[in-house]
């Protein structure tokens, strides 16, 4: 635009002179676009609901381009947006209401509510999906993070907005628009006493189309709603009865989400009040219809029900049967507070998966159990591939620990010892540190014990250092049980240091010693010595 | 004994007093006109030249609220700094073009197309071509 025309509309946006706004509407009858346009910048930058009207008799016709001129106007126009919606001129009532949607203009929700009251307005219809489409977005608004850069606040907008659709609930018996309900229902949140009056109240004249919305809107704000229902104690059986029904997709979604664990201990108490979810039924096809993760959840879900047991381990086989392994493991980890036979059959069923997970977690809970068998299935899996697996066998048979053994070693018969030794082995990990550990012992009689462990326990091969070290022990005694023990070693470090036991100052080590030697070459050639 | 005092003291100042009820006398009481003439001129002429400042201000203040279509095209025409002889000629042209508002003339480029030019205005159609390209 060219420099003198923009003055010519600088003059005119800011005057304080009447007679601007007939001359910038003259300009808004110009052919010339840059004319055009630059009337339309200043008409919407003036105050002027004349010039704001003609503007929004032209909306339609205006260009992308022109269309964010007349945005900058947003807030100046509420006005002449009014007076439009309320006009009888439908192009101009469409017009109005697009600005509406474009500009998020909820002060004017109270306006549409009355006009979509009006049974005999030809624009009721349009008006009242307008007011839900209005009301969705600012439920959004207000459960979403709140964008600084509009300054309007969302909580006080919904408290204005959800005040004059108290008043259309009120009025509900008169115009009759369900619509008018639902939005009341999407703004209204757990919060509002009037909808849980109605919801308390089943002769509530809106009762009906209340349940409706909460049952079949797949509005977020009545999602939201129905999940805050859910986390809030002493919620109503009508509320919670309708949750149980709800099985569309949107919500299903969202309740899977809430079994997160920061949530879930929320809604726990609440589903614990329900009989079942109709989408969650031991039908074959449950499984099939969510992927790995959800099936988990969905598990997570049953088991929080206040199910029957029979038909909760029906669910679970099945989940077990056809899921994924992390629905899987989550149906073994549900299956630790169920006890009887068939929970344990899946257990031992579960012992097969070819999940090492789903294993490990049947492995952990099979002693418990009591299951016929249990032993020799954990002693095996002691010897499985997989750490898990071995770990959770580890943990099922905890009780054999080095520890324990050495505390009943004493007591123990020599066939006991042997037996349990060689178990402890296998199970506790520590118990190789433990022997060394004894063996470093100051008292004698714990070294003595110690050497006798490893023998009943065959790890004499796995500690010859530890023995042959035991060779220049202070007490001849534990030298010659450690030159004893040492024959079944034979390695060349091994009969290094029984050489060097020959010289040993005790004739009795030397004895051991020798003994051993000759054990050892016996063991190597095939061919008894002379040894002793 | 008092009030022999007090009338010999009266007497003694009647020329203060002699014409004490002159100005109630009906006869008294009739104003000159010739006299308050001079006053009600002085007046008039104050009054006259109050007004006519108040109405100078008022004309020349652009930034009060009104609705005056005159001076939305004075406002305009300041802010081109367009002399009273360019002004004239654009009053003629939105007058001859029949414009409600004098001020349409600044954001109708066509009104100053030659041919657009109504027949009184063709003498002066090389300086309406000038205003042209100074306002657009």
């Amino acid at each position: 635009m060219a420099a003198a025309l923009e003055k010519t509309y600088e003059v005119l946006i800011g005057s304080r002179n009447e007679s601007a706004g007939p001359v910038l509407m003259a300009a808004l009858e110009s052919d010339d676009s840059v004319v055009f346009e630059g009337a339309l910048k200043a008409i919407v930058a003036r105050r002027s609901k004349a010039g704001h009207l003609a503007v929004l008799e032209r909306w339609h016709q205006l260009s992308p381009d022109q269309r964010k001129l007349v945005h900058e106007g947003r807030g100046r126009l509420s006005g002449a947006i009014r007076d439009s919606v309320l006009s009888d001129d439908t192009q101009l009532f469409e017009n109005a209401c697009e600005l509406v949607r474009e500009f998020s203009e909820f002060d004017l929700v109270p306006t549409l509510v009355t006009l979509a009251e009006n049974q005999k307005s030809n624009h009721a219809q349009a008006a009242t999906e307008l007011v839900l489409q209005q009301v969705d977005r600012l439920s959004e608004m207000v459960r979403g993070p709140r964008d600084y850069s509009d300054r309007r606040d969302p909580e006080s907008i919904r408290r204005y907005v959800l005040e004059s659709l108290e008043r259309s609930v009120e009025r509900f018996r008169s115009h009759k628009r369900p619509e008018l309900i639902e939005a009341f229902v999407v703004l209204g949140g757990p919060s509002c006493g009037l909808l849980r009056d109605i919801l308390e109240d089943t002769r509530h004249a809106c009762y009906k189309t209340v349940t409706n919305t909460l049952e079949t809107s797949e509005s977020a704000g009545v999602i939201d709603l129905l999940l805050s229902f859910l986390k809030t104690n002493g919620t109503s059986l009508n509320v919670l009865n309708i949750i149980s029904r709800r099985a569309d997709k949107p919500f299903v979604t969202q309740l899977l989400e809430c079994t997160e664990d920061d949530v879930f201990s929320k809604i726990t108490k609440n589903l614990g009040r329900m009989r079942s979810l109709a989408w969650l039924t031991p039908e074959e096809s449950v499984a099939a219809r969510f992927d790995e993760q959800d099936q988990a959840r969905c598990v997570k879900l049953a088991v929080a029900l206040g199910t029957k047991q029979g038909d909760l381990i029906e669910l679970l086989k099945i989940f077990l049967e056809l899921g994924e392994p992390a629905s899987r493991l989550a149906v073994c980890e549900a299956l630790i507070s169920i006890p009887g036979d068939q929970a344990n059959r899946m257990v031992l069923d579960s012992i097969r998966d070819n999940d090492p997970l789903v294993q490990a977690s049947a492995t952990r809970q099979l002693r418990d159990r009591h299951v016929p068998g249990a032993m020799a299935i954990l002693l095996k899996q002691l010897d499985s591939t997989h750490g898990a697996v071995q770990k959770s066998a580890r943990e099922a048979l905890s009780e054999f620990s080095f520890k324990n053994f050495l505390i009943s070693f004493d007591s123990l018969p020599e066939d006991a010892r042997q037996s349990t030794g060689r178990l402890v082995c296998k199970v506790d990990p520590e118990t190789v540190p433990g022997l060394a550990s004894e063996m470093e012992s100051k008292s004698r009689k714990c070294r003595m014990r110690a050497i006798e462990m490893i023998e009943v326990m065959g790890l004499i091969s796995a500690m010859s250092k530890n023995l042959v070290e035991l060779l220049d022990d202070e007490d001849h005694l534990v030298r010659v049980a450690s030159a004893d023990a040492l024959q079944f070693s034979p390695t060349a470090e091994v009969q290094e240091a029984l050489q060097h036991a020959l010289t040993d100052r005790s004739g009795a080590v030397q004895n051991a010693a020798r003994a051993s030697l000759a054990s050892i070459e016996e063991q190597l050639t095939g061919l008894p010595t002379g040894g002793q | 004994m008092n009030s022999t005092l007090y009338a010999q003291n009266l007497l003694a100042q009647f020329s203060n007093w002699e014409r004490l009820g002159d100005g109630l006398h009906g006869s008294r009481g009739r104003a000159n006109l010739v006299e308050v003439l001079p006053y009600l001129i002085g007046l008039a002429l104050v009054a006259a030249i109050i007004f006519a400042v108040v109405k100078y201000i008022k004309y020349n203040d652009l930034s009060k609220p009104c609705d005056d279509p005159q001076k939305l095209f004075r406002e305009i025409s300041k802010a081109h700094g367009l002399d009273r002889s360019s002004q004239r000629l654009l009053r003629q042209l939105a007058d001859a073009l029949g414009y409600v508002q004098p001020a349409e003339v600044f954001v109708t480029p066509s009104a100053f197309e030659a041919n657009q030019l109504p027949e009184e205005l063709r003498d002066e159609e090389a300086r309406i071509r000038e205003l042209r390209e100074r306002l657009f």
